[in-house]
């Protein structure tokens, strides 16, 4: 189920009424409700992978309660491994078996050696990277003693399926989603209303901006032998604008829904494209995940300790899997090394913790050099998406040639150009907007709050409007296939 | 919780009005859907020669070139799911129906309305033409189907502009343009060959086995079925991909082999149809038309 289809339109209000009134006497009931409701949501895409859900929700269940159980230590690593081995191993199949067997063949065929294998005709069920991990992170927590398991079935099922969050994320820890299934949940009616502000303002750019972005990064990116290099750079800014609207979007209406229900969810965004260095825009993108890889990777292989070698070899490793947890294509390989590459020279030079606090706190307008530094970030970053949208390797590498050509300062020209006037329109207007609300939650958190009532919601009416307005294209999210 | 409600009502109902309010209008429009309805739900007894398939049918086959009762049925986009279903809807009721005619052109195995770019017309045979498609819930509303920009095109253009949204005669082929060609050859030649190239063949089966189902039903009643694959101009048919046309041709011409009550014939390539014969790239103008309808009559 999408969110931004009539189909969760109905879905959500029965299941809040469920929740609120029919249940809200009995904590057992509301958490059930949950699970239901959860499992009617993955189940509407495919509901043959429910069993993959629920089979790792039954594995890693026994194995916390046996971890918090057993006090041999070698048992307790290979209950551990067990774990492991079942969420890893289902990713693995689903995920990387073809892109394996394909580099396998070809990296034989190059020493001569042919090898008949088909690859399987394999469906990604959706989300799998999001809850194999976030299920993982449970098995960890408990086997490093940071967690004590949870008894009880239902809340943990609950744990891992949450249906804000289930298909792409943010990747919940244990230590804070688990606790709140067992809080009596007493309705706040302001928070449902930040709530409820806040999936509008996801919808806004999901549905605004990323999927009318996407009309233009698409055409450039399937096209881009036949455009100027101009044509392509704003093809790549598209793009940029694409993944921030679409993924942070999807957050945002996972986090907004999750407080409807009384649920506090981490935060995944935080206005990544407005940091000073790539140090400040990895702590502000797509957080729940890189702060996974830091506590359950980096950190276990030595972190940022030990000598410069030590160093190069653990960011190197913590940026290349993450690119390869996006998708099995040496594209999102690529993307990770370049991502290392930009991110090295501030660890080596201490500079990687320079950026801690908000651009411009308290100012309207930032420093020149901030303003400086974040144009430089900005452009390292698009230069980056260009890898991970491409199809593959030589498709980034003629797109980036394509770009460094006499081309380059020509007007750029492509089918829909004057369509595209209006995007980027929009796309300004919703930078200024982020940029006012950059030291909030999410950037209408608090915007609009102290006006008069018809002014606020003409200002909401507005965003209402522009969802529909430009809606109907019935765009996945792009996170949906990682 | 009683604040919560009451202020997401406040702020939902102005935006319930409109929507309603829309929904009304744009359902108000007589729209070419009702129209085919209703002309089978009243003459359907009549009919002798029913066709069907998509713009290549609606525009390239003139019912009043046949010397029996015809009727074209066909409409833009529409896919062989949908052929199917309308016939199933007035099987009983087609009760002089002597032949079906169908065309079976380039993308026609491998494209499916509910999942193309036009899905959104799957509401027009939801809503006016009560056929019973299983799609999303927003195909049974005008305005969740398709974006508000567009519904409030629609709106201005009847309501406002007071133009109207029949494309069809009474007889159900697509009205001829006074200009006969308005699309430039190549350019439309070029485009229509890259937009009904596929790159899946996920729905080739599925399309096969309901194709085999209309050939079923066909021999079921003692309907004769003729299959064509409707004439391109050059620009349009040297562009396609050799594998799914090859694909097409080959499914649907065993296909003719095996059922005695159907027969097929290719005009893709046919070198009676010029320059002046087509509307655009792929869709034949009213003088193509005539000429292919002519054919298309002898052929019983």
């Amino acid at each position: 189920m999408l969110f931004n289809s009539i189909d969760f339109a109905v879905f959500l209000p029965i299941v809040f009424v469920l929740y609120w009134f029919a249940t809200s006497k009995s904590l057992k009931l509301q958490n059930l409700i949950i699970v239901t409701a959860s499992y009617l949501f993955y189940g509407w895409w495919d509901w043959r992978f429910l069993s993959l859900i629920l089979f790792s929700t039954i594995v890693d269940f026994i194995v916390g309660l046996k971890l918090a159980k057993q006090k041999n230590q070698t048992k307790r690593k290979i209950l551990l491994l067990t774990s492991i081995f079942v969420n890893l191993g289902f990713l693995g199949f689903f995920k990387y078996y073809n892109f394996f067997l394909d580099n396998f063949i070809s990296a034989f065929t190059l020493f001569g050696v042919a090898i008949k294998a088909n690859s399987l005709n394999i469906i990604l069920p959706v989300g799998i990277s999001f809850y194999t991990f976030q299920t993982l992170s449970y098995t960890i927590d408990i086997y490093r003693r940071e967690l004590k398991p949870t008894k009880d079935f239902i809340i943990f099922s609950a744990f891992v399926s949450f249906f804000p969050q289930l298909v792409a994320g943010p990747i919940e820890r244990a230590s804070n989603l688990l606790p709140q299934f067992y809080n009596k949940r007493e309705f706040d009616s302001a928070k449902a209303i930040d709530g409820m502000r806040q999936i509008l303002w996801g919808l806004f750019k999901k549905v605004v901006i990323a999927d009318n972005c996407a009309e233009f990064a698409n055409q450039i990116f399937n096209n881009s032998a036949d455009m100027s290099g101009s044509t392509l750079v704003l093809g790549a800014l598209f793009f940029t604008f694409q993944i921030y609207g679409d993924f942070s979007g999807y957050s945002d209406i996972a986090i907004g829904t999750a407080r409807l229900f009384g649920f506090d969810l981490m935060r995944n965004f935080n206005f990544p494209y407005f940091s000073r260095d790539i140090a400040e825009f990895w702590r502000r993108w797509h957080i729940s995940l890189s702060t996974w890889f830091r506590d359950y990777l980096y950190i276990p292989i030595g972190g940022s300790r030990g000598d410069t070698f030590n160093k190069v070899r653990n960011i190197f490793i913590i940026f290349i899997v993450s690119g390869f947890w996006h998708g099995a294509n040496w594209t999102f390989i690529a993307w990770g090394a370049l991502n290392a590459g930009y991110f090295l020279p501030l660890l080596l030079t201490k500079k990687n913790r320079n950026h801690l606090e908000t651009v411009a706190q308290g100012k309207i307008f930032p420093s020149a050099k901030d303003f400086i530094f974040m144009v430089l970030t900005f452009t390292l970053t698009v230069f980056a998406w260009i890898f991970f949208r491409a199809e593959n390797i030589l498709h980034a590498s003629s797109y980036i040639s394509g770009i460094f050509s006499s081309s380059l300062f020509a007007f750029p020209k492509f089918t829909g150009m004057t369509r595209s006037f209006t995007t980027i329109v929009l796309i300004v207007v919703f930078m200024l907007i982020e940029w006012i609300g950059r030291e909030q939650q999410f950037a209408i958190a608090s915007l609009g709050l102290k006006w008069k009532r018809p002014l606020r919601f003409i200002f909401y009416y507005s965003l209402v409007f522009a969802i529909f307005f430009f809606g109907g294209k019935d765009q996945q999210f792009i996170y949906f296939q990682f | 919780m009683k604040n919560f409600i009451y202020k997401s009502i406040v702020f939902s109902l102005p935006l319930i009005g409109f929507i309603v309010f829309l929904e009304i209008s744009l359902r108000s429009i007589p729209n070419s859907y009702e129209l085919k309805k209703s002309y089978l739900d009243d003459n359907s007894e009549f009919i002798q020669v029913l066709i069907l398939g998509s713009s290549h049918a609606s525009m390239g086959v003139v019912p009043d070139c046949f010397d029996a009762k015809a009727y074209n049925a066909a409409m833009t986009s529409q896919s062989l799911e949908i052929d199917y279903e309308i016939l199933k809807n007035y099987e009983t009721r087609l009760k002089n129906l002597v032949s079906v005619i169908l065309p079976i052109d380039y993308f026609s195995l491998t494209s499916s309305l509910k999942n193309s770019v036009e899905s959104w017309r799957v509401k027009d045979y939801i809503m006016y033409y009560d056929l019973p498609i299983k799609s999303s819930l927003k195909h049974e509303s005008e305005v969740l189907s398709h974006s508000l920009k567009h519904n409030l095109k629609r709106f201005r253009n009847y309501y406002i502009d007071k133009k109207s949204e029949i494309y069809y005669t009474d007889d159900g082929n697509e009205i001829f343009k006074e200009d006969h060609q308005v699309f430039d050859l190549a350019t439309s030649g070029i485009r229509a060959a890259d937009r009904h190239t596929t790159s899946s063949y996920d729905n080739y089966r599925e399309n096969l086995k309901i194709l085999s189902m209309i050939v079923s039903m066909c021999q079921k009643n003692n309907w004769h079925l003729l299959l064509y694959t409707s004439p391109g101009h050059e620009t349009y048919y040297n562009l396609l991909d050799s594998i799914q046309l090859a694909l097409t041709i080959t499914s649907v011409d065993s296909l003719a082999g095996i059922y005695k009550n159907c027969e097929y014939f290719n005009f893709l390539k046919d070198t009676s149809y010029h320059s002046s014969d087509f509307y655009d790239g792929d869709h034949l103008n009213e003088y193509g038309a005539r000429k292919l309808s002519k054919k298309l009559n002898e052929l019983f």
